[in-house]
């Protein structure tokens, strides 16, 4: 359809203006269409070649047709992952196809200077549409319509349109989109529902089917698809009003909850931001979308960035929709298994709520707590029971809820299975898509099943390794730990037949049966006791104890420091001064002392003392103690047994000097080289130190310098400390 | 076992996502478009589509999901409309711009179905960078040829973009005057108060710096090269070594002045005939 424009109003262009219009043109400023009139009879097929695009259509179809016939039609349930990419479109314009691109520049710029072909090809399509659309909405329908206060923007935004040949008669491609149309006009006209009925069926299929993504904005696409995008844009903001339309209130009051929710989402999220999109590509285009007329002029710069705007906007809507309808099918997902339990288990609706609380953590009523089992255990060890009485009780009611859990879990992945089987045969995406989340729900309800299995396993397995001295496996200690019974555990291991303190016993009388010197048989027993590898059961469980006592001590340590460079203290002197001693043969009673280094390791001796009398370690002393004061390494001496493990505290944490070593690496103190040294030496003298009592013989510890013996001292009195707090 | 099936005019239905959205959209809009769907067992894993134009078929969209090539399901594919396409047959055309590693797959596959590469170098996009450029021939130190569009007057460019208007000359989505151009590096000659010539750069290709339009009016083809050249100057100073550089040629003397400028630009747009 030619388009054209009147420079200048004189008779001869009045008079083919007229005859323009007979004949069906339209002129850009006023559209004037024809009345698309239905003439008998119907062209035949040698007229209507006439008005095909040609030869090229033909072959098109007749390769579409040959396909079909040979080929089954392609089925799939799912498809496969990945998707084509198109970064760029190739050039591939013809030179006669570029050509026309600047005719259409040209006649487009007549109306404004900022539209081109594209624009041009744009109002085209939309103008057809219209035409075609007006050949349905025939006076009459439209006076019956309004009558009938039936909403006409709804009719023209849901009909199809169809075109016509020269003498108005309706194209032969086009007979059933006319149908559709005289079929659906006339009943939703009539204003009866049960008639409407198979339309608002359709025209939902369409809405909750419908795709858009930001690609469909673009001015490529629209340049091509301008008058479905229109019509997309149209159905999406009228279908509101379908929805609102008394008259078809029954039909979406049948409606599935779920897909009502799919459609008001669709409608919230995107009516508004799609049309908007369209519209401000347009305006880029230069023309006014609703109006079809173009601007005199465009302000690109604030189309440009109202576009931007817009499109950031829909991006943004287009993922709440994804999320929105995710929502709306778990929910659904999770009504309808909840749906399948209450019918297909009698009293599940009652048990219901008991096991969701039970689910949630509430304590179950104590005679709930104990199953048969349990209690002959307790029968069979009443000792051990009141040894362990609260935990046993906590650890059995916690089984009672994990089971009612497990129970609960287990249900609700029957029921997903049952409702994945009623969604066999899904046809609709809307269907599929709830019988995909069926069958998520139910793999995830499986897993979540399987794991609160292993839950109740690692519980059962915690408790019978106190009632029945089972082996306890990784999972029942992390369930012991976890819950909080880390002593219980600990006293448990240590104290238990044939648990570390019997193993380091039995070290320790097999070097003395051997003949070993009580250093020997006091270091084997000692390896056996599981404290000093951190590796070891024994150190994990102590360290557990300890929990975060001495968390603040190395940042102590690199404070003081900081504190002897602000102070002027030289390290680099005492690094050069300081004085390398032992007091026997072995690596561990190596210290030094003089050249000032004697202040640094008093002072940090001092730091570590006051986390290791803190009342906060005094009770892990009370904790731990308990479990290692008996081995035989420590002769029934308590303080033996306070001053082992206060020698391990000292390894841990008082003589690592880490904290400060990173520290030099940051370049953190005046000299860091001599700092790392000094502070290295400094540690390696508190764990001599730490090592001596019991161990340094009168003769050794007389041959000490004055300033070691003080800090020896100090030591000591720490310890003296510890002991009066844990007697 | 894979198998081939038409896909329904009007719904794609899960194939939707195999092909290309142009494609696909035609497909739903019921356009005569052929398209064919590629599955292993209930599964969609590829898909085709195209329709005949110009003597040939021109495939808009061929795919084969990652997981399941090198399986013979290309090959079934094109295999299947070519026996569609019967005696004696149209040609295929398939025309494709290479941006990602994926899309070089397709030159060993088009090559073993027998397709042979039609690829018009005069008319292309070619892609380089700045650091390329610049190793080809030193970008700064050389006098400057023409100035930025961000010196000159509104008034001129205006102008300029009316005359290209008129004449039909290159011209930049949006105008010589509009938005998109990228002013700083654009380059113009001009004498006697009017723009003889000009290189404009904006984003148009790949999200990229794209060179894409150069009008050489009455000054020649000399001039327009020493512009050019100054712009990737300019562009040079603003951007890093590895921003992308795309340049639209249009006829031989353009695609003659990339060769020159940029030896190491690769082509991205590819037509491949059987």
């Amino acid at each position: 359809m030619p388009f054209f424009r009147r420079r200048r109003a004189n008779r001869s262009n009045q008079q083919n203006q007229q005859q323009a219009v007979e004949q069906g043109f339209r002129t850009m400023r006023g559209t004037v269409v024809s009345q698309g009139l239905a003439v008998d009879p119907e062209p035949t097929p040698a007229e209507e070649q006439n008005t095909q695009t040609g030869a090229q259509t033909e072959a098109n179809g007749t390769l579409m047709q040959t396909a079909a016939a040979r080929l089954p039609q392609a089925q799939a349930a799912s498809a496969a992952a990945g998707s084509p990419v198109q970064d760029q479109e190739p050039t591939k314009k013809t030179y006669k196809q570029r050509r026309e691109d600047q005719k259409r520049d040209r006649l487009a710029q007549q109306f404004n200077p900022d539209a081109d072909h594209a624009s041009y090809n744009m109002m085209e399509q939309l103008t057809n549409q219209d035409a075609e659309k007006k050949n349905s909405m025939t006076a009459d329908r439209v006076s019956r319509a309004v009558d009938a206060h039936v909403d006409l923007r709804v009719l023209r935004s849901f009909s199809q349109g169809y075109r016509t040949d020269k003498k108005g008669r309706v194209l032969r491609k086009d007979r059933d989109r006319k149908a559709a149309d005289d079929a659906f006009l006339e009943d939703y006209i009539s204003a009866d529902v049960q008639r409407r009925w198979p339309h608002l069926e359709r025209m939902t299929r369409e809405i909750l089917n419908m795709d858009i993504t930001l690609g469909m904005t673009a001015e490529a696409y629209l340049e091509k698809h301008m008058a479905e995008s229109y019509e997309r844009s149209s159905r999406l903001v009228y279908f509101e009003n379908v929805m609102k339309d008394p008259v078809n209130k029954p039909f979406f009051d049948a409606m599935p909850q779920y897909q009502l929710e799919l459609l008001n989402e669709k409608l919230n999220q995107l009516m508004e931001p799609y049309s908007l999109a369209l519209n401000a590509k347009a305006m880029l285009k230069g023309f006014a979308l609703d109006k079809r007329t173009y601007y005199e002029s465009t302000d690109l710069e604030m189309a440009r960035m109202q576009d931007n705007v817009i499109s950031t906007a829909l991006t943004q809507r287009l993922a709440q929709l994804q999320q929105g309808e995710e929502a709306i099918y778990d929910r659904d997902a999770e009504q309808e298994i909840g749906r399948l339990i209450s019918e297909t288990e009698p009293g599940a609706a009652e048990k219901a709520p008991q096991e969701q609380a039970a689910a949630e953590g509430a304590a179950a009523p104590q005679t709930d707590a104990y199953t048969a089992e349990f209690r002959r255990a307790v029968d069979a060890k009443p000792a051990v029971y009141e040894e362990y009485k609260t935990m046993l009780d906590d650890l059995a009611a916690k089984r009672s809820q994990i089971g009612a859990s497990w129970k609960a879990m287990r249900r609700k992945a029957a029921a997903a299975q049952t409702l994945c089987a009623l969604y066999e045969g899904a046809a609709s995406p809307q269907e599929i898509r709830r019988r995909d989340k069926a069958i998520e729900k139910g793999e995830a309800y499986e897993a979540e099943a399987g794991r609160i299995a292993s839950e109740l396993a690692a519980c059962t397995n915690a408790m019978d390794f106190f009632l029945k001295d089972e082996p306890l496996s990784a999972p029942g200690r992390e369930m012991l730990i976890s819950s909080g019974y880390v002593r219980e555990l600990a006293k448990k291991r240590f104290t238990e037949e044939g648990g570390i303190v019997e193993k380091s016993d039995a070290a320790y009388r097999s070097e003395i049966a051997k003949g070993s010197n009580m250093t020997q048989a006091r270091a084997a027993a000692l390896v056996e006791l599981q404290l000093r590898q951190s590796k070891d059961e024994g150190a994990k469980l102590n360290s557990l104890l300890i929990g975060n006592r001495f968390d603040g001590l190395s940042g102590d340590y690199v404070e003081y420091f900081h504190e002897l460079d602000r102070s002027g203290t030289d390290m680099s002197e005492v690094q050069a001064n300081m004085k390398k001693s032992s007091y026997s043969k072995s690596s561990a009673s190596a210290y030094v002392s003089e050249g000032g280094v004697d202040e640094i390791q008093a002072h940090m001796m001092g730091v570590f003392l006051n986390y290791l009398t803190s009342p906060e370690c005094i009770q892990y002393f009370r904790e731990m103690l308990p479990n290692v004061k008996d081995a035989a390494v420590f002769g029934g001496n308590l303080e033996s047994a306070v001053a082992y493990l206060s020698q391990m505290l000292m390894i841990k944490f008082g003589a690592n000097y880490i904290s400060v070593a990173q520290e030099t690496q940051k370049n953190a103190y005046r000299n860091n080289d001599a700092t790392r040294a000094v502070a290295t030496e400094a540690c390696r003298t508190l764990l001599c130190i730490s090592g001596m009592p019991g161990v340094i013989t009168p003769e050794n510890e007389a041959q000490l310098p004055a300033t070691i013996k003080a800090i020896l001292d100090q030591y000591r009195a720490g310890l003296q400390t510890v002991l009066k707090g844990v007697s | 076992m894979m198998q081939i099936g038409v896909l329904q005019p009007g719904d794609p239905g899960v194939f939707e996502s195999l092909l290309l959205p142009e494609a696909a959209q035609a497909l739903k809009a019921k356009e005569p478009v052929t398209a064919l769907g590629l599955t292993e067992g209930d599964v969609a894993v590829g898909a085709l589509a195209g329709d005949l134009e110009g003597g040939f078929f021109q495939i808009r969209s061929l795919y084969v999901a990652p997981d399941y090539r090198r399986r013979g399901g290309g090959r079934l594919l094109v295999g299947t409309l070519e026996k569609l396409l019967g005696e004696p047959r149209a040609g295929m055309a398939i025309h494709f711009t290479a941006t990602r590693e994926e899309h070089e797959t397709l030159f060993p596959f088009l090559q073993a179905l027998g397709f042979r590469d039609e690829t018009d170098e005069k008319e292309n996009i070619y892609v380089t960078t700045l650091g390329e450029l610049e190793e080809a021939s030193p970008l700064s130190g050389a006098r400057e040829s023409g100035t930025s569009f961000a010196e000159l007057d509104e008034e001129l460019l205006r102008q300029a973009d009316r005359v290209a208007r008129k004449g039909g000359s290159p011209r930049p989505e949006g105008g010589v005057d509009g938005p998109y151009v990228e002013r700083r590096i654009s380059m113009a000659i001009v004498r006697e108060n009017r723009i003889a010539a000009y290189a404009i750069f904006d984003r148009s290709c790949l999200n990229s710096l794209t060179l894409s339009s150069t009008w050489s009016g009455s000054v020649g083809p000399a001039a327009v090269y020493s512009m050019v050249r100054s712009a990737f100057g300019r562009a040079r100073r603003l951007f890093p070594p590895e921003e992308k550089i795309v340049i639209q040629s249009v006829d031989r003397l353009t695609a003659a002045l990339i060769r020159a400028m940029a030896p190491q630009a690769r082509m991205i747009s590819y037509t491949w005939m059987k």
